[in-house]
């Protein structure tokens, strides 16, 4: 079962506003911006729940990444509905822009990769991670199914150029919480954090707040990040249970 | 309940004992000498408060609910044209409240001048499909969601010189005793100064 969003950010910010002794809305914009970004780290650290969506491929071989991805987990197509993850290659060629200045696939990549129904091999190249050579890598692997390299400077994923489009591609990400009919919500069990965050924030930039109190305050925020993510690590099997469920098969986290 | 007339008469009865009709203080210099002190009582003890947190302080100095109607300038903003001063406190909070009449629990937001500059790429800049308000001068301006010809209610801690004589005078009934006290310092000089009852120009 996901986890429930159960309550709306606004009124999380009321509470807190109404927990400081607050009797007026003044501020409340500023206090609604800091829970915005409270919400988006509980939800990178926190929470973590696994997003994702379907692509659309572009005659490039390349796809823009949702607006709200932080972190990419993997690709996956889907084939007689089952995923089936694609390869994350460092060494595959940027996809360049021609004069006109539509994308363009180099020609001279991934060439020596044995790709096709079954076993893939990599047979003569060496792969390089993050500038390092680390050998060879032979055995069973995705690349059968395609490979990717993340475009970071344009947010997208440029595929392979043998990739075949005719299959739905998804993206499995971390990204930043959506609204929900126009208002964000919260889980339940991150709403103490995200008071202490706005509380945090709040008390960081005073100029007549005491370092004490200060750390304090950062120390509260710590401390209900931490207990959000104790409460949050025994909902996480189902979390897992229910992506299995689902036909998530294979992917590399 | 204390208005702005009684608290002038007793400024004036402390000054001048044997009030005549042409008493050298004149009872409209009293009740502007309290409306200052009264407004500057709550600058002070509201701007502490705001910045102290203790924002459950301004009930004793806020005005009855004033009625408007939201307009549509020919900018195409919605806006409402205040008739009286709002005291200029931290955060605009001198306009403290504003609510629909027709459902009170529709609060309009308080923002700053420059909300949409800065909430302009901010996750929050439509307050979460709230509308809200900025102070610019005498006119209340909205964001968001609007509709012309809506009733609002505005709560204000209005300017003293703008609330009448013998209305309600929102002071908290502790503070009275320091607004008598502060207008008298402020006329005491006055009544010192001899009078001059022949209109000729010449000090005599």
């Amino acid at each position: 079962m996901a986890l429930s969003a159960n309550k709306s950010l606004e009124q999380v910010v009321k509470d807190y506003m109404i927990e400081r002794g607050f009797e007026s809305l003044h501020g409340f914009s500023r206090y609604l911006n800091m829970a915005i970004q409270g919400l988006k780290i509980l939800e990178r650290d926190v929470s973590s729940q696994v997003q994702k969506c379907e692509l659309s491929v572009s005659s490039a071989l390349t796809a823009d990444l949702p607006s709200n991805c932080v972190k990419t987990l993997g690709f996956a197509i889907l084939k007689n509905n089952t995923f089936y993850p694609l390869t994350h290659s460092y060494d595959q060629a940027p996809v360049g822009t021609d004069s006109s200045g539509d994308d363009t696939v180099s020609d001279n990549e991934d060439s020596n990769a044995v790709t096709g129904i079954g076993v893939g091999f990599y047979t003569t190249t060496t792969t390089n991670l993050h500038g390092e050579f680390i050998g060879r890598i032979y055995g069973l692997s995705g690349r059968q199914n395609g490979t990717y390299s993340i475009n970071q400077a344009q947010n997208r994923v440029e595929f392979n150029r043998n990739f075949s489009t005719k299959n739905p591609v998804y993206v499995f990400f971390i990204g930043n919480p959506e609204k929900i009919d126009g208002k964000y919500r919260v889980n339940e069990i991150n709403v103490e954090a995200i008071k202490a965050y706005i509380h945090w924030v709040d008390m960081r930039y005073k100029r007549s707040g005491s370092m004490g109190a200060k750390e304090q305050a950062k120390m509260d925020w710590s401390n209900a990040k931490l207990k959000a993510i104790a409460d949050h690590s025994s909902k996480r099997r189902t979390d897992w249970e229910d992506i299995i469920r689902k036909n998530f098969k294979m992917l590399k986290f | 309940m204390s208005t702005k007339r009684l608290l002038a008469e007793q400024v004036q009865k402390i000054l001048t004992p044997r009030v005549t009709t042409d008493a050298k203080i004149d009872i409209r210099e009293c009740e502007l000498a309290v409306a200052q002190v009264r407004d500057n009582i709550a600058y002070t003890f509201l701007t502490a408060a705001a910045y102290q947190d203790e924002l459950d302080l301004f009930g004793g100095f806020v005005s009855s609910p004033d009625e408007y109607t939201i307009q549509k300038g020919d900018d195409g903003n919605y806006f409402v044209q205040l008739t009286s001063t709002p005291l200029d406190l931290p955060k605009n909070m001198g306009v403290y409240a504003v609510y629909g009449k027709e459902d009170m629990s529709t609060q309009y937001l308080p923002v700053g001048i420059n909300f949409t500059a800065m909430f302009k790429e901010s996750e929050a800049r439509d307050n979460e499909g709230n509308p809200a308000f900025a102070l610019h001068a005498d006119k209340l301006i909205f964001h968001g969601d609007v509709t012309e010809g809506t009733g609002l209610y505005v709560v204000m801690v209005k300017s003293g010189f703008d609330i009448p004589s013998r209305g309600f005078f929102p002071i908290p009934p502790s503070y009275e005793r320091e607004v008598v006290r502060g207008a008298l310092e402020m006329l005491a000089p006055e009544k010192q100064i001899p009078e001059d009852l022949i209109n000729d120009g010449i000090d005599n």
